[in-house]
């Protein structure tokens, strides 16, 4: 906003100019013997002078604060009026012209970007739909077919398929959390639900590793989104099954402390260094060793945290090296609901 | 002998389809032209509908509406899509219950046969009774029935012997049968799966029926 101040920043040369002019008119009176003026004429120019300055400085004031008022309503509209037609003074005109071609510019960027990522967007919603077709036949085929196939085979073919399946609601998550406004229902609900529909899929892996699975606590009910919160709980059971030794045991407890209701999930596998401890969380990272040779992609945890953060849960991971690790996916009582008011 | 249309565009989920509700008894017919579902099912009249929504031409929910003018017949989505919005305008625009894919053939026999036996059992009194050799299952009332005597089971204990009466003496893995038994509020472990089975069996041997469930080690359970 113009003010005083920086009106005279603006014209600090004219003034200066104004100030050398009047020194000027002062010396050349003063060393001019022959010049000469009555006492009241010297007081009445001076006045005189000052009374014009003055007046000069209110009506170049003003006249600046409107053009930067003008100018300012101009950027702020996105209209293309033609500057030409708005604007007086020329140097306004060409600025105004510029600020309209960037403008012009940055809306054509702007819905070139958003076009593009509006037909990814689609894409990759197609070929979600389009991916889980073959998927469902295999699935399909290797049902219909399980009694004449050996064993190992079918083991290995459903882990495969499992990791395809994994993978492909992993990208399903991570586009629908960058619009979570959108699909979010939060209700009350039982964490021995959750526990169950978390655990569904996963049921064959506990086989497959021949784990022994507890599942301890009572049911809390609790505020959340079930689709998203079961999903945050199906990769922490998914970490605990693929960090699992042959034959190890995962822990599946619910607490309540105070007013929090805590799912932990724990398992007997080889833990998580402390120096990796701070970072599990972050996007892209995996561990500094790679464990059982098990690919981590270092985005699982990420993208749980990630939609912990937007119901208001909270995601915490505790270990000993060698030993344990545990995930607590915790809701705190209050906190989900005034999260959801936010949104 | 019910009869099943099939509306999948996906050629091989169609096939294992077929195959799969014909060896369970039913009547099944494929959609080949998508722009004339119609027509189809009026000449095969079935007494339920796959329908995926994902189709050629046009989708599921058009046809579903176009059935809806001719009949009451239940309708079973069956699609890939899995927002919440999909499933509610399927069920609102008149379909009788919705699937994801993938799903598995033995829940989605199962949700066919409960459908079938809303929809029609107050005229067959067969679609609540399934039977193996002289064993006979009711499933609405959840007992086995041998000869005079009855035995009631428990809601896990039915859902195993039914699937091993589906399946006609053929081997059941162990999975399969968990994975069957997982649902939304209880979920069971190996150890819950042994002791349902051996209750079953004891049950079966109260029902004067003998030991008729065979374990096959490292692979499954076969009625016999």
């Amino acid at each position: 906003m113009m003010n005083v101040m920086n009106y005279f920043k603006e014209r600090f040369l004219c003034y200066l100019f104004l100030l050398f002019a009047l020194l000027f008119a002062y010396f050349v009176y003063r060393f001019d013997k022959r010049f000469f003026m009555t006492e009241s004429n010297a007081a009445y120019v001076l006045a005189g002078w000052f009374l014009i300055l003055t007046l000069f400085f209110i009506v170049d004031f003003i006249m600046m604060r409107r053009r930067e008022e003008k100018f300012r309503y101009y950027c702020s509209q996105t209209s293309d009026a033609d500057p030409e037609e708005i604007f007086f003074f020329p140097e306004d005109r060409n600025k105004a012209e510029l600020v309209r071609a960037s403008a012009l510019e940055y809306a054509r960027y702007r819905a070139e970007a958003e076009a593009t990522a509006a037909e990814e967007t689609e894409f990759i919603t197609r070929w979600l739909h389009d991916v889980k077709v073959p998927i469902a036949a295999a699935r399909l085929i290797l049902e219909s077919h399980e009694n004449r196939l050996p064993g190992d085979f079918l083991k290995n073919m459903d882990r495969e398929l499992f990791a395809v399946e994994e993978s492909v609601m992993r990208v399903f998550y991570e586009m629908k959390s960058n619009r979570f406004s959108e699909d979010y229902k939060i209700v009350q609900t039982g964490t021995k639900k959750l526990i169950a529909i978390a655990l569904k899929t996963y049921s064959s892996f506990f086989r497959y590793k021949q784990l022994t699975l507890s599942v301890e606590g009572d049911d809390y009910q609790i505020l959340t989104d079930e689709k998203w919160s079961s999903y945050v709980l199906s990769q922490l059971i998914s970490n605990a099954v693929k960090y699992s030794h042959q034959g190890g045991e995962v822990t599946i407890k619910t607490e309540k402390k105070g007013g929090d209701v805590r799912i932990s999930v724990k398992n007997k596998g080889k833990g998580i260094a402390e120096e990796d401890l701070g970072q599990i969380f972050k996007k892209g990272y995996t561990s500094s060793e790679a464990r059982n040779g098990a690919k981590a992609t270092g985005y699982g945890l990420y993208l749980s945290a990630k939609l912990c953060g937007l119901l208001g849960h909270s995601l915490q991971a505790e270990s000993k090296y060698g030993e344990y690790a545990v995930f607590h996916l915790i809701f705190p009582e209050k906190k989900t609901l005034l999260n959801m008011t936010k949104l | 002998m019910y009869r099943i249309l099939i509306v999948e565009d996906d050629f091989t989920i169609s096939r294992i389809l077929e195959e799969h509700l014909l060896k369970w008894g039913y009547e099944t017919a494929s959609v080949e032209d998508f722009s004339e579902v119609l027509s189809v099912y009026t000449k095969f009249e079935p007494q339920l509908v796959l329908l995926d929504i994902n189709l050629p031409y046009y989708d599921g929910f058009y046809w579903c509406a176009k059935i809806r003018e001719l009949s009451d017949v239940p309708i079973l989505f069956l699609s890939s899509r899995d927002s919440d919005g999909d499933k509610i305008r399927a069920i609102t625009q008149g379909g009788d219950d919705y699937m994801e894919k993938p799903f598995s053939l033995d829940l989605l026999t199962a949700k066919i046969s409960a459908i079938l036996r809303r929809a029609y059992s107050s005229s067959d009194r067969t679609l609540n009774i399934l039977q193996y050799g002289e064993l006979i299952l009711n499933l609405e009332k959840m007992q086995v029935i041998c000869g005079d005597i009855s035995v009631e089971l428990t809601r896990n204990e039915g859902r195993i012997l039914s699937l091993l009466m589906k399946h006609q003496g053929d081997t059941v893995s162990r999975g399969r049968l968990m994975q069957y038994l997982w649902d939304d509020e209880s979920f069971v472990d190996e150890n819950t799966l042994t002791v349902n089975v051996n209750r079953l069996r004891k049950k079966l041997s109260e029902a004067g029926l003998g030991d008729r469930i065979k374990t096959l080690k490292g692979e499954g359970y076969r009625l016999l």
